[in-house]
């Protein structure tokens, strides 16, 4: 990697920090899970117990978000510094996503900061949402696997990264069985009794080794093996089991339960706080003008990778589709914020029809529609970050019956 | 091709067992049972608590006959959990003294049980021919199941039996038909304010 890849991967990076850090600290008080994450990031820590968080969630989150809280303390830093770190860390990785399959330094960039500047990616990354940090870790791996050119190390790194994302959620099981059997077809790989054994070595037990270690303190409750395979069936039987009804009312996320809104229809929740003409809010939207982009981007790039026959290519719409489908056809609800571990490849893809269209009509239209996306992005941030604006430049976004607004005098 | 991956391969599988003994071990050492088989009758649900806490038992299987157990979760207490008379189960679980229960319903209320409201089944118990898994807060499996459906449990147990709703000597018969033996037997003779 040359200086100015790494300079503009630092360019991602910290564009994305800065985005995510600046006045973290705000609200004061927990958002939504958050005070129930941190008592039960300290209870798991300490007695191996789930609660108040739901014990269908993989434990890594707590004994994650435990390691920050002794480090920040326990404070809106402690909360929140974690999907900070690993939201722009994202940015950095989709960057290098980009890169890894093929796409030109523009590419890279153009992806990198479409994630950098998502609003939704922000508002997420700045409170304790699980998605955040584990489809960050989720697309280390997969970064690692497309960087790894047979090195053994690399691949186990990816297993390791494999088993922490699943360890967090359960969201990765079909793009984890992606990559193993893309593993196995490079090189044919195939082929060769040894490296077949290295493979599912690799990417079967070592992500199950972590996902187990993960519930080290659950153990100490005086857990056996068959309680632990008891207790994973009983997860699988009570996700399936999930509706709308179970959650609790008023959650501002009921309003949209399905995964087929995301990139075709609007969807804007969230909660402010208005006074004379002014007002501050936190939206969870998923920025469809953007967005909308996304199926489009990959049909286009599934063609692409058709003529030239690779693999490589069409690796963003394989993960993607592989886990979109997943949460079309899944019983339980589809939260809006589920969406996030799709977003490094809807970017990519989005970013790579994006240089298509410039090699056709010249750069520029490239660099206006980056510049036209990133100005949007920014005037949509303060909604994100409840920093205070105006109400006229966003009435008609703010007339979403799904925004809960209270009345109050700034 | 990969270098050194019969040594990764080993390695891995090695990683993975060590793993898998690891948690097996941690497990079973935060295991306690009471020394000897002790019976124990009590006048209120607290008792029952004290005991098992002066035996220090912990990580264990409870047979529970009794009412369905308050199950409302840590966000249905102000502040810490404290233990009631309604919430022995729940606050033993939040003790981590317990780590499975059975609970045993009369066979002729197996199917009126079945149809209420407040229990939410989350799976058939397969091992059992009326077994249900029921979903609650803390996620500790709580199968309910009919004394005929009562399996046999390799460990000593902890019993709990309410005298009102089962009698004595039917509890005992069961326990020896399946081969269960229990540590500490607990009935309860009265139930104040029930």
């Amino acid at each position: 990697m040359n200086k100015l890849t790494l300079s503009l991967a630092c360019l991602v990076f910290l564009a994305a920090f800065t985005l995510r850090f600046y006045q973290v600290d705000y609200p004061p008080a927990p958002f939504m899970d958050e005070s129930a994450h941190v008592q039960a990031a300290n209870h798991y820590w300490q007695t191996g117990q789930f609660e108040p968080d739901h014990w269908e969630h993989p434990p890594l989150r707590p004994i994650m978000l435990h390691a920050f809280l002794q480090v920040f303390g326990d404070n809106p830093y402690g909360w929140r510094i974690r999907n900070v770190l690993f939201g722009s860390l994202a940015a950095l990785l989709t960057f290098l996503f980009a890169l890894g399959i093929g796409g030109s330094r523009k590419t890279a960039l153009t992806a990198g900061l479409l994630l950098a500047t998502d609003p939704l990616h922000i508002a997420l990354s700045r409170h304790t949402f699980c998605e955040v940090y584990s489809a960050a870790l989720f697309l280390a791996a997969v970064v690692l696997f497309v960087w790894h050119r047979q090195r053994s190390s690399w691949l186990v790194l990816s297993a390791i990264f494999i088993g922490c994302a699943m360890a967090t959620k359960w969201y990765y099981f079909p793009a984890w069985f992606l990559l193993y059997l893309l593993t196995l077809h490079e090189d044919n790989n195939y082929r060769s009794p040894g490296s077949i054994a290295f493979i599912t070595s690799t990417y079967l037990l070592i992500p199950l080794s972590v996902y187990t270690l993960a519930f080290y303190p659950w153990f100490g409750r005086g857990h056996s093996l068959a309680d632990f395979g008891e207790f994973v069936t009983n997860v699988f039987s009570s996700i399936q089991q999930y509706t709308a009804d179970n959650y609790m009312e008023g959650l501002m996320f009921l309003s949209h339960l399905s995964a087929g809104d995301w990139f075709i229809r609007p969807i804007i929740v969230g909660e402010g706080i208005v006074g004379s003409g002014s007002g501050e809010f936190i939206l969870f939207s998923n920025n469809l003008p953007v967005w909308v982009l996304t199926i489009p981007s990959m049909l286009a790039l599934l063609v692409i990778a058709a003529r030239k026959k690779s693999l490589q290519t069409a690796l963003p719409a394989l993960l993607f589709f592989g886990s979109y489908l997943m949460y079309l056809f899944v019983k339980r609800p589809a939260f809006l914020y589920s969406v996030v571990p799709l977003l490094p490849y809807a970017f990519t893809a989005i970013a790579f029809a994006l240089s298509r269209v410039a090699e056709r009509y010249g750069a520029r239209i490239q660099y206006g529609t980056l510049a036209v996306i990133l100005a949007w992005n920014m005037y949509l941030y303060p909604l994100a970050t409840r920093k205070t604006v105006p109400l006229a430049p966003y009435q008609y976004i703010l007339d979403s019956k799904d925004i809960q607004i209270r009345q109050k005098a700034l | 091709m990969y270098k050194h991956r019969t040594a990764w391969t080993v390695s891995s599988v090695f990683l993975f067992a060590a793993i898998l003994l690891a948690v097996s071990q941690h497990g079973r050492s935060n295991r306690i049972y009471a020394a000897g088989q002790t019976t124990h009758t009590i006048h209120t649900p607290e008792e029952a608590y004290a005991i098992w806490n002066e035996k220090k038992i912990r990580g264990r299987t409870l047979i529970l006959f009794d009412h369905y157990p308050h199950n409302m979760g840590y966000y249905s207490y102000h502040g810490n959990p404290r233990l009631y008379q309604s919430n022995l189960v729940e606050y033993a679980i939040f003790q981590n003294m317990i780590r499975k229960i059975y609970f045993v319903v009369p066979e002729m209320e197996w199917n009126e049980f079945r149809r209420k409201e407040f229990i939410r089944p989350i799976r058939e118990a397969t091992e059992t021919t009326k077994g249900l898994y029921l979903y609650n807060q803390s996620g500790i499996p709580i199968i309910a199941v009919t004394p005929a459906s009562l399996p046999h449990i390799a460990e000593p147990v902890l019993v709990y039996v309410n005298t009102r709703m089962f009698g004595l000597e039917q509890t005992r018969d069961l326990l020896a038909r399946n081969m269960i033996t229990s540590d500490i037997f607990v009935s309860l003779e009265r139930v104040e304010h029930e």
